[in-house]
Parts: structure tokens; sequence; C-alpha cells
């Protein structure tokens, strides 16, 4: 299902690791300037490489996780699970919305045990958020960051609660979550 | 204001200020604004007033004092009330008003 290879163009001393997935391949170079030879200082290189790698996964994972979610709801069991989730969800965001309704803190709002409940259902739930902006503007911000570790949202459009939906949503679109 | 504004990352808080949710750090920003610390809930001529409640120490919401000795609040992102008293607003959601601000009132420029 997967494969990572990672490739050293010996001429021009650069690395390059490529990531298949059954959609989508990630290939990514290591950085400019990163041309050390493997017998000048080896340690140093390996721990470049570790450290390049880790990053790359860093970034693909969440993806990954939610894609995972994508393909198992096309099967039966995943249907029923997807089910679930999605129940568990709208009860939770239905209560959490209507407890919230008066709150002025942002800092009340996220730590409300619904939305926390939210935030532990993990990257599976992101699209049902995501759908949730759509339909009308709210504070899901902080869940999307907490879950995706990603903060779309610019210095200019803080706070701007609109902007900031549009913000996620063309994030979302950008990864192709939507 | 059409900015939400909370010591939280995505939310709009001024530069330089820390996000940290502590009522020293609310008192610092209303001051950027001309509003000082005070001790009377009471009308002053001259100057306006708005209120800081907290629970368990961290600010939970503000309230401002109308030119008619009213207060007026905005509970959570839509609803607009106006009530006696800062006393009115508190208990479990809003905690208790901790500390009242106060600046003079802007006179407009003189017309030459």
């Amino acid at each position: 299902m997967e494969s990572a290879v990672l490739e050293n163009d010996f001429r021009k001393d650069v690395w390059t690791r490529t990531t298949t997935r059954p959609d989508y391949t990630v290939k990514a170079q290591a950085p400019a300037g990163w041309r050390l030879t493997a017998y000048e200082r080896p340690h140093l290189k390996n721990q470049l490489i570790r450290r390049h790698i880790r990053g790359i996964s860093a970034e693909i994972y969440f993806i990954d996780r939610i894609r995972s979610a994508r393909e198992l709801l096309r099967t039966a069991a995943g249907k029923k699970q997807a089910e679930e989730l999605s129940r568990e969800f709208q009860t939770h965001a239905t209560k959490w919305q209507s407890d919230v309704r008066f709150i002025s803190s942002v800092a009340d709002m996220v730590l409300h045990p619904s939305y926390l409940r939210i935030i532990g259902m993990g990257p599976p739930v992101v699209p049902l958020l995501l759908k949730e902006l759509q339909k009308e503007p709210a504070h899901w911000f902080q869940a999307l960051e907490a879950i995706t570790g990603h903060n779309p949202v610019e210095e200019t459009d803080r706070g701007r609660v609109g902007r900031m939906t549009q913000r996620w949503l063309d994030w979302a679109k950008a990864q192709h979550i939507s | 204001m059409d900015r939400f504004w909370w010591p939280v990352s995505q939310y709009y808080w001024p530069p330089g200020f820390p996000l940290d949710l502590t009522i020293e750090n609310f008192v610092a920003v209303f001051g950027t604004f001309g509003y000082q610390p005070c001790i009377s809930l009471t009308l002053e001529e001259g100057f306006e007033k708005v209120v800081i409640y907290i629970r368990q120490g961290k600010p939970t919401h503000m309230a401002r004092q109308l030119a008619n000795g009213q207060w007026t609040s905005k509970l959570g992102s839509s609803w607009d009330i106006e009530h006696k008293s800062p006393l009115g607003l508190e208990g479990q959601e809003y905690g208790n008003f901790s500390t009242v601000l106060r600046r003079p009132i802007p006179q407009p420029a003189p017309v030459p």
C-alpha cells in the first residue's frame, strides 16, 4: 500500500525521499545547501537525514489519517463506524453550541467537555468540523488546530470569524479534505 | 469592533501583549485605550467605565457602562443585553466582577 524510497544523487549529492500512497505521491528534496559528503561528516549527515524524514512524516501523518478514514467509509463496517462517529459528533456539537451560546471566553468555550471530546475523536472528525463550519461559522478553529497541528489563519484575519472560516475551508480544499 | 479579541492563537490580541489569560494582561490592553483602574461603579460625568469578570482568577467577560448609567454586555457571539449593575451578571457562567476601569470620554475636537 505504501512505499518510501530514499534516493541519493551522488553526482549532485542531493537526497530525495519519495513516499507513494495509493492516491498520491510526496516527493521531497533535502534543503538547499545540504551538500555534505558521506565521508566528510557522516554522523551529521545521518542526523540530518533522520530529521528530514521525521519532518516529512509529520507533514503527511495527519492527511494520511483522514484519507484512511475516508477509505474505511467505503466498507460496510466503516460506514457503520462513520455513522456512529457522526452521531456522537452531532450530539456533542449540539450540546456545546447550546451550552456556550452565552459565553464570551474562548478559553471557556474550548474547555467545555463536549468540545474536548470532539478533539479527542481525532482526524476522522475533521471533515465533520469543516462541514459544520460551512453550514455556520462558529468557534471550531481551536479544535481544528488541535487535531491537525495547522493554523492557516493569517495575522490580519485573526478574530474575524468569517475570514477565519474561509481560511480553514481553503486550507481543507488545498489538502483535498473537503 | 469587527474582531473577536481573546488571548489565544487564531484570535486577535494586540501585538506586544502575551497570550496569557490573566487579569493583568487584560488591564494592560485596556490601558492602551486610556482605561485606568478605579473603585467606583457609579456613573461619573466625563468618564466611561468597563468591568472585567473573573472566575477562578481567569477573565471570562467584560461589560461597559452606558451614558445612562446602565451596563451593556455581549453574551457569546451575538446577544447584546443591558443590565442595571455588573452584579446582575455574576454567577456560574461569568464568575464575579473583579476590576473596574475608567477613561475620560474623548471630547470632539472644537470646530475652528
